[in-house]
Formats: structure tokens, C-alpha cells, sequence
């Protein structure tokens, strides 16, 4: 999880802000599900979706601003797993080689939850 | 304690200590009288606990008694200090008789519990082994360290109580009836004395001494080894430094550990490997509460860490992430939770019960160490989360009788603070509700423990019945015999065994 923090394409940096976002709001809508579900499923979606923000902000630089909940609305979708999908996707909008090292690991964990979950 | 206690002496003492901890923490809130009158019964159940130790000292030649060393001299002292501070106070006006204190009573009985236990089971002076030494030394450092920290809060409690008394006496002249200001001076005096005497003499020994304390191995599996590494990585994150995000983390991996155990205690108790009964009406329940405590913590911290924030330390980061795979790897089954005869398969079900015990000690730890944070002067919180739950605590004070308006400018934060959401220092009463927050959690995890601790190891000839379908009769020594035989190290019952 470690990383250096070398400079990265900017449009890199950006979806990993956006990743980032929907990561953290795909976990606080599966433990806010579990608060009413005593499925333990969703605690684990829910406890590998905070790994996967935790990792995917190692990347960016520590002056990097991802913004606040209130700088733009909240997604409206309600399923952890489509923003989950969401993040995934946003993944191969670039090369690899655009992206800080560590971002294969970020999304070798992305994958495996989507694998966990959502087969 | 009831006969149906089935903690052990290592357990008993543990609990002593973590009590006198707790104490300390909320000695503010603590009746100054009741930690007085019954501080004494403390100190008299420790001093009856550690003659029921084994000697430390070789025997004489001749005589083939013991004589004392200078921990046992020092204990004596104590103990004397202590009967001379409740005969000098017996009868007068303070703290004068009333009820007792419940948490310190608590660590009368289990002093006492334990004392019996050792004297139960006893066997006529054997010679020790080294590793058991080495925990008798430990037994006698914890009970020790359980009088120091006790006497220091007991302290505390006084001496605020002769503040307020001085400060009334300052501004009327006279105390109220029932009150004495020269018995408070001079039993925190005499407490502040017996602090020093106890604190020298643990400062040699504590923790050092400690790490001989017998302890039983960990299950020789990769989520016992995971489990502990994460218990030790919280730790030690929580102590570094005091951060939302890692709090965050810390409470929703352990509402997964929590709900992980009771799901693998579920399957060991279908599988006759524990009792059902006490699983149900119990351990359940209690572990239940337990986790639903962690994930509204977990729910305030979220709420108060800023959203650029989330980022966790890196070392708690790579410990969770190795939980959540040991634990999803023996209870998941594809995307759904594994059947208990799959389960079954994948662990061995007999070491169930005492790793869920291992696990709910640990988490009374963690509770300790997230109200600490909590109390952190440093701790801080996302500017609008603070906003919110200043307004929401103050509405829900019944003391506050000023009508709150809700807009920013005279609020708690600022409105740049609110508008770009940084991370802000929190008012004293917002504190006050995580710390209350924090304490209800404690409390919770102490249930949950004491409800592990009482938990019925089934035998694998009552197993092997059930299985078969025949009503089940307990077999063999009675579970407390049978525990303290487990935690031995193979030879004949000792006097130490804990």
C-alpha cells in the first residue's frame, strides 16, 4: 500500500480523486445497510471498501484536495455495488503507465471485491 | 461472585486491573464516600489473595517455612495502612455508612474468587517451575499494580471532595452535617501515602514482570495469528496518534470480527462443541450488542472525519486488511456466508469457545483504548459533523436551558471552518457525548466478555452424544477443574495456575 509520491498526469490524479469518492460512498452506503441488515456480506463489502479508499488516497499526493461531500451532489445510485462497478470503471480510462505506482494494487483490490460480491 | 463463575484466576485478576482502570477514567463521576468505605474491603481481599500464593522464598532448613520477602513485608504495610485509615474513620461523621462502591466491590470479589480458586486447588508445596514463577511473579505484580492505580483514583475522588468541601467552607463558614473537611484532608492523605508505597513498589517490576503471566497459546491458525496481530496494531495506532479515520477503521473491523465470532461460536454450538443454551441466551446477545455499540462508534467517527481525511494509517491499514481475510476466508462461501457444516470443515470447531473468550478480552481492551481517544484533547472532527452534534447535544441537554439557534454564527465553528469542513477542536460537551458514547461501548464489551467467560466447553464425549442424537449429561470434573487442568503446563494442579 505504500507509494511513492512522484507527480502523475493530471487527468490520472483526477480519477483517482473521483475513485476515491466512490469508494468511500460506496462503503458508507454498506454500513449504513448493515445497520439495518445483521448480514455480515455487507460488512465485508463494507470493511474492503475502506481498505480500497484507504489505498486509492495513498496514491494521490498529500496536498491533493478530493474535495467535500458538499462540493457536488451525491451520487444517486444506492447500490454499493454499482458505485463499486463505477470505480472500476473509471480505472482503464488510463494507461497504467499515466498512473502513480501502487494503482495496480488499488485495483487488484477493486477487482477482488467486485469478485467477492459480485461475481 | 457466584459458584457459576468459571473465570480463572489469570481472568479474575485481569478484570481487577482493568476495573481499577476504568475507575481512573471516571473517577470525576465517583461518590468520594462509597470509594472510601469500601476501598478497605480492596485491600483486605488483595492481602488475603496473596497469602493464598504460593511462596516465593525457599524453605528454611530446619523449620521448612517460608519467611517473607520484601513484596511480602511491603503487602503487609498496606494492608495495615489501610486498617488503620478505616479504624480511624470508623464512626465519625465522613465518609460515615452508607453504600458501597460497586466497581471497587467488584474487585474485592474477584480478589476474593481467586483467592479461593488457588486455596481449592492447592497442592501441598510443590516446587515450581520456571514458567511458573515467572507467572506467580506476574500475579503478584498485576494485584499490585490493581492497588496502586485503585488507591490512586480512590485519591483523586477524595481530594476533589476536600476541595468542594474547603470551597464551602470558604463561602459559608460551616459544612452541612455528614460532612468533614479535616476526615477528607487526612484519608487522602493517608490514600496519597499508601499510592507512593504501592507505586515504588511496582516501579521495578511493572509491566517487566508481566510478561512471564501465563498465557494460553493461540490457536495455531491463521485468523488466531491474524486477530492478534491486529490487536496489537490497533493498539499501538490508537496510542500514536489520534485520528478519526483510524478510529473509524478500528470499530468497523471489529464490528466484522465481532460478527465473525458470533457466526463461527454459532456453528461450534450446532455442532455440540458448545452449549447451546448459553449460547443463545448469552453469548449471542451479548456479542450482538457489543457490535452494534462498535458500528454506531463507528458511524460518529465516520461522521467526524473530514472527507479528504479517510486515509488510514498504513501498518493498521495492512492488519485489517489480513483480518478480513482470515475471517472471510473461513466463513464466506462464494458471495454468501458458509453453512455451518462448511464451516465445520475449514476449522476445528473445539477451539472455538476460547478463542471467542481471547477475542472478547481483546476487544474490552480496544474499547478502553477508543474512550481514551476520545478523551484526547487533540482529537479534532470535520467542522460541519461538529456543528451538528453540538447543536444535537446541547438540544438534548436538559441542564441547557437556553434556546440554541442553529444558524453558524453563533455556533461552535466558524462559518469558514463549516464552509471548507477542516478539522476542528471539539467543544467540551461534544466531547462529553463521545466520551459517554465511548463509555457505553466499554460497558458493552465488558458484558460481552463476561458472557464468554462463563461460556460451557462441551466435551467430545457430550459431543460426540449429540451428534448421535441422544440427550447429552456433562461427564467428567466439573468445567472449572477442567479449565484450570487445560492452563497447567502437564504437571500436577499448582498453587499458581492461572
Amino acid at each position: 500500500m505504500s507509494a511513492d509520491h512522484r507527480p502523475t498526469d493530471l487527468d490520472a490524479a483526477d480519477s483517482l480523486v473521483a475513485i476515491a469518492r466512490l469508494l468511500a460512498r460506496a462503503s458508507d452506503m454498506a454500513w449504513d445497510q448493515a445497520a439495518t441488515n445483521p448480514d455480515p456480506v455487507l460488512r465485508f463489502l463494507g470493511l474492503g471498501l475502506d481498505l480500497a479508499t484507504s489505498q486509492a488516497l495513498e496514491l494521490l499526493p498529500g496536498s491533493t484536495d478530493t474535495g467535500t461531500d458538499a462540493d457536488e451532489p451525491a451520487p444517486v445510485e444506492t447500490d454499493p455495488l454499482e458505485l463499486l462497478r463505477a470505480a472500476e470503471e473509471l480505472t482503464r480510462l488510463h494507461p497504467i503507465e499515466d498512473s502513480p505506482p501502487g494503482t495496480s494494487q488499488l485495483i487488484a483490490a477493486i477487482c477482488d471485491l467486485l469478485n467477492e460480491h459480485a461475481p | 461472585m457466584t459458584g457459576k463463575d468459571k473465570r480463572s484466576v489469570g481472568e479474575l485478576l485481569l478484570e481487577s486491573d482493568h476495573i481499577a482502570r476504568a475507575i481512573l477514567m471516571d473517577v470525576d463521576e465517583m461518590d468520594a464516600a462509597m470509594m472510601l468505605r469500601t476501598w478497605g474491603e480492596v485491600v483486605q481481599a488483595a492481602g488475603d489473595l496473596w497469602q493464598a500464593l504460593p511462596p516465593v522464598t525457599p524453605p528454611q532448613p530446619l523449620t521448612g517455612e517460608h519467611l517473607p520477602d520484601s513484596a511480602d513485608l511491603a503487602i503487609q504495610q498496606l494492608a495495615a495502612m489501610s486498617e488503620a485509615m478505616h479504624r480511624t474513620g470508623r464512626g465519625r461523621a465522613w465518609p460515615g455508612d452508607g453504600p458501597a462502591d460497586e466497581r471497587l466491590l467488584r474487585i474485592a470479589e474477584s480478589f476474593a474468587r481467586a483467592a479461593d480458586l488457588i486455596s481449592r486447588h492447592a497442592t501441598p508445596s510443590p516446587p515450581l517451575s520456571e514458567p511458573e514463577q515467572r507467572d506467580l511473579q506476574a500475579a503478584r505484580t498485576r494485584i499490585m499494580h490493581t492497588l496502586y492505580v485503585g488507591s490512586h483514583g480512590v485519591g483523586v475522588a477524595v481530594g476533589r471532595r476536600a476541595r468542594e468541601l474547603e470551597m464551602k467552607m470558604a463561602a459559608r463558614g460551616a459544612l452541612t452535617t455528614g460532612d468533614s473537611l479535616r476526615q477528607a484532608r487526612a484519608a487522602h492523605a493517608r490514600l496519597t501515602a499508601f499510592e507512593q508505597h504501592a507505586g515504588a513498589l511496582i516501579s521495578g517490576t511493572y509491566p517487566r514482570e508481566l510478561a512471564g503471566e501465563h498465557r494460553e497459546p493461540p490457536a495455531a491458525s491463521r485468523l488466531a495469528q491474524a486477530l492478534a496481530s491486529w490487536d496489537v496494531q490497533a493498539h499501538r495506532t490508537l496510542t500514536d496518534r489520534v485520528n478519526t479515520a483510524d478510529l473509524m477503521l478500528t470499530a468497523r473491523t471489529q464490528s466484522l470480527v465481532l460478527t465473525a465470532c458470533n457466526t463461527l461460536a454459532r456453528a461450534a454450538a450446532d455442532f455440540g462443541q458448545l452449549d447451546r443454551q448459553q449460547y443463545m441466551t448469552r453469548l449471542s446477545p451479548a456479542v450482538e450488542t457489543s457490535q452494534e455499540r462498535w458500528e454506531t462508534m463507528a458511524r460518529l467517527w465516520k461522521d467526524l472525519t473530514p472527507p479528504h481525511s479517510r486515509r488510514v494509517e498504513t501498518d493498521l491499514a495492512r492488519a485489517a486488511l489480513e483480518t478480513r481475510a482470515a475471517v472471510h476466508e473461513l466463513i464466506s462461501d462464494g458471495t454468501t456466508i458458509a453453512h455451518a457444516s462448511a464451516i465445520a470443515q475449514g476449522t476445528d470447531l473445539s477451539r472455538i469457545g476460547r478463542l471467542t473468550q481471547q477475542v472478547l478480552a481483546t476487544n474490552v481492551d480496544l474499547a478502553h483504548a477508543t474512550r481514551d481517544a476520545a478523551t484526547n484533547p487533540e482529537l479534532t472532527g470535520a467542522a460541519r459533523a461538529v456543528h451538528m452534534l453540538a447543536i444535537a447535544t446541547r438540544r438534548h441537554d436538559p441542564r441547557d436551558t437556553q434556546t440554541i439557534d442553529d444558524s453558524p454564527v453563533v455556533s461552535w465553528v466558524t462559518p469558514r471552518d463549516l464552509l471548507s469542513n477542516r478539522a476542528v477542536p471539539l467543544p467540551d460537551h461534544v466531547r462529553s457525548g463521545l466520551t459517554a458514547s465511548a463509555g457505553s461501548l466499554v460497558d458493552a464489551n465488558m458484558t460481552a466478555m463476561s458472557a464468554a467467560a462463563s461460556l460451557d466447553h462441551v466435551s467430545a464425549q457430550d459431543s460426540q452424544t449429540r451428534q448421535n442424537g441422544e440427550p447429552s449429561a456433562r461427564r467428567g470434573p466439573p468445567l472449572q477443574d477442567r479449565r484450570l487442568n487445560t492452563m497447567s503446563t502437564g504437571r500436577p494442579a499448582s498453587r499458581c495456575e492461572r
